[in-house]
């Protein structure tokens, strides 16, 4: 992936520092899971085979939304300041250097950035302005911002389709799903959705799309070929307060993160029925799931801490403390550095 | 009709200039096509709501409160309606007494072809517009009458109620006074009329339901407004709390004389009116009071609406500004779901577990089919003197209350606030 590096002049740009782990060491740690803190301000690296906190990365004001960049060199995070309505140099995406564990560059991305999704192929993000009721399209070779689309009132999730055609995203007061057309760089849909929708995730096939309602207690199923809602599958009967949602690799479970019901959501995506529900840490926003699906992960933004779920037994298996209002989580499975086993 | 609308270099604005743009050519749009002949056609294509007001008298402030709120809130649903190719007008009108305020609903269904009408800040003009939008076939939306009247013996197929009935906020008292911080002891001031001996005794049933007991009663006129010798006799019966069913400027006039005094009770009632208290701009706050809304509350997306707010208004949202914009999202919503702007089929809607709305409370509201009220958590703020807030009120609880130990949905915590199906005395007919 090529990507125009951004240097900030300024002495104190964004702290590089970051934990206690010697220089260098990420490279040789993996797979690894980022976690953004909102509340202290940085990035928590764990090491997933060991569950232990490798490093600490101060990264700026009030990180939130974050993802590996495909090749996984490089995990952005959205940072964002306390005056959501007014754009400022805190509003930005940062890009942490997963060899190194340092930030190497800004990107600018509207009023008050929280989610946001990497094209497949590396070259652009799409991202979610939440006060401002649009949605950026930065393109990560020239740093620039090269559309602003207007989408539903306080937009939040994102996500991109796994051919990279299709963006979602969500708007918590509208209620409804803007498709953009990548293509052509432009909405070209909106659809309603149940009552305050906060999430996307397509299935690996990408026939598939499922957005999470939390006031809802739904998640609702969008056929990715005509932009419709097919079913909602209520959960918890109604009373779930669904966030964060994440489909398996074989795409036949999908995993919610119930916020403030302090739980986890498994649907069976065959017959679009709740299987199973897992109590987790306080307030689980964000989650993901491991490369080979057997490990689910919630950050806990009131325990500030990771849950891991084994997903064939549906427990929790380990809490791994990170910081302070913990939001999203990626995953690097083969960071840069790190030896591959022989095939 | 966009009020507020800010072109796009105003910082974080939803619209845009093409936004602006582009809204303003489909208003020109329904303009050339709406002429005399065809406009309630265009009308009902444009799903435009009305919204009857007092725009003088003494409820001119709280007229002000909704109307602000419920521009802000048809903004945000043109908004969306836009995104989902639709167009959704609010057209208002001011009205002071019953029978303007009928002239007037008349007026907005014959001249712009409305399906619904929102209004009704007390009791006489809110049956009145109940009555005429039965009569008229279109929606009624309750905004500011607490009165449980219209929940009960005078409710009407076509009316919902957005805002708080009294026998709500009367359980929301009796839950946090006596549940919570086991103040039993009550006092009652009511106003000598058939609606303040209404209230009373709503509130001395709860009372004694929820192990208090009375230990004084006072009838007033409903024009006091010398308290002293209320006040001392007050002090005398000692209560933990006084009930207080004044309104406007009689309850300012008390509050004041009980702030001079010092009493040594506690002091509540159901219709403390922040926007009269800041449109009058009084110096002392007192009392703790219940609320369907208020601007510090922050979870679930409410500090996003409360900035949202404050961008539009240049102030605080206030409940009358809250029930304002919830109406309009009531309204939308259920005709972009129904498909449809027919009266019956809104209310069949409205009514069923389809559907459901978020006011950013963190539960879904949804309208109870016994009584067509609002199912939501009421807050309770106090008067707070030492580094005041904004409007010298801080919340202290969100009611009802849950209660550890016992699981119960969120649709029947709700419940527990106002008429249960069997008690409230309305007789809907059946679908």
């Amino acid at each position: 992936m090529h990507h125009a590096m951004l240097r900030w002049g300024c002495a104190l740009a964004v702290s590089l520092a970051f934990g206690a782990a010697p220089n260098g060491a990420l490279a040789q740690s993996a797979p690894l899971a980022f976690v953004s803190n909102e509340h202290s301000g940085d990035v928590t690296v764990i090491d997933l085979a060991s569950h232990k906190v490798l490093a600490t990365i101060p990264v700026g004001q009030r990180p939130r939304g974050i993802q590996a960049s495909p090749d996984g060199r490089t995990v952005f995070v959205a940072l964002s300041d306390d005056s959501p309505t007014a754009a400022s140099d805190a509003d930005a995406i940062a890009a942490i250097d997963v060899a190194t564990g340092k930030v190497i560059a800004r990107y600018p991305a509207g009023t008050d950035p929280e989610q946001f999704a990497i094209h497949p192929d590396g070259s652009k993000l799409y991202v979610s302005n939440e006060d401002a009721g649009t949605a950026s399209v930065i393109d990560l070779r020239t740093g620039k911002v090269v559309a602003t689309l207007t989408v539903g009132i306080e937009p939040e999730g994102v996500a991109i389709s796994p051919d990279g055609r299709w963006v979602y995203v969500t708007a918590e007061t509208s209620n409804t799903v803007s498709v953009i057309d990548t293509e052509a760089n432009r909405v070209v849909a909106n659809f309603l959705v149940d009552v305050r929708p906060r999430a996307a995730a397509f299935s690996p096939d990408g026939s598939r799309a499922y957005v999470t309602a939390e006031i809802g207690g739904t998640v609702a199923v969008v056929d990715t070929e005509t932009h419709e809602v097919i079913e909602t599958i209520e959960l918890s009967g109604g009373e779930a307060k669904p966030v964060g949602v994440v489909v398996s690799p074989r795409g036949d479970r999908v995993y919610v993160a119930n916020g403030h019901g302090n739980s986890v959501s498994v649907i069976d995506a065959a017959t679009y029925r709740e299987i199973a529900t897992i109590p987790v840490g306080r307030r689980p926003w964000g989650i993901h799931i491991s490369p080979d699906g057997s490990r689910v992960y919630t950050a806990n933004g009131i325990s500030g801490d990771v849950s891991v779920i084994d997903t064939r037994t549906n427990k929790v298996v380990a809490t791994i403390a990170t910081g302070r209002g913990s939001w999203g989580i990626a995953i690097v499975a083969n960071p840069p550095g790190r030896p591959r086993a022989a095939r | 009709m966009f009020d507020g609308v800010r072109g796009e270099n105003s910082p974080g604005r939803i619209w845009t200039r093409r936004e602006v743009v582009r809204t303003a050519a489909l208003v020109g749009a329904h303009v050339l096509v709406a002429g005399v002949g065809n406009r309630l056609r265009a009308a009902a294509e444009a799903r435009r709501v009305g919204l009857i007001v007092p725009g003088a008298g003494p409820l001119r402030a709280a007229g002000e409160a909704v109307a602000t709120g419920a521009a802000f809130g048809a903004q945000e649903v043109a908004y969306t309606a836009q995104l989902l190719g639709h167009d959704f007008d609010l057209v208002q009108r001011e009205a002071e007494d019953p029978d303007a305020t009928r002239r007037a609903a008349r007026a907005l269904v014959e001249e712009h072809g409305i399906f619904a009408v929102a209004g009704g800040l007390d009791e006489w003009t809110a049956i009145a517009l109940s009555e005429v939008a039965d009569e008229l076939g279109i929606l009624y939306l309750n905004v500011g009458s607490g009165a449980d009247v219209l929940r009960g013996e005078s409710c009407r197929a076509t009316t919902f109620n957005v805002g708080a009935s009294t026998a709500m906020i009367v359980d929301a008292l009796a839950d946090w006074f006596i549940g919570e911080r086991g103040l039993s002891t009550w006092a009652f001031v009511v106003p000598d009329s058939p609606s303040g001996e209404a209230i009373y005794r709503r509130a001395l049933r709860t009372l004694e339901a929820a192990g208090g007991r009375e230990v004084g009663r006072f009838r007033l006129p409903e024009n006091a407004m010398d308290f002293r010798r209320t006040i001392d006799a007050l002090e005398r019966a000692r209560p933990a709390v006084a009930f207080v069913a004044l309104e406007g400027d009689p309850l300012l006039a008390f509050l004041e004389r009980y702030r001079e005094a010092g009493a040594s009770f506690e002091i509540t009632g159901p219709a403390f009116d922040l926007a009269r208290h800041r449109a009058v701009g009084t110096p002392a706050p007192a009392g703790t009071w219940p609320v369907v809304w208020h601007h510090s509350l922050e979870r679930f997306g409410a500090s996003q609406l409360n900035d949202r707010f404050r961008d539009h208004a240049g102030r605080p949202m206030d409940s009358l500004g809250w029930t304002g914009w919830m109406a309009m999202k009531v309204l939308w919503e259920a005709t972009l779901r129904a498909r449809t702007t027919d009266a019956g089929a809104l209310a069949r809607l409205l009514v069923s577990d389809r559907m459901q709305f978020d006011g950013h409370k963190g539960v879904r509201l949804s309208f109870r089919p016994w009584d067509h009220q609002l199912r939501q958590p009421l807050y309770l703020v106090r008067a707070r003197d030492a580094d005041p807030p904004e409007d010298g009120f801080e919340v202290v609880a969100e009611v009802p209350r849950a209660r550890p130990g016992e699981p119960e949905s969120s649709r029947d915590r709700l419940d527990r606030l106002g008429h249960a199906e069997s008690k409230g005395g309305c007789r809907l007919p059946t679908a």
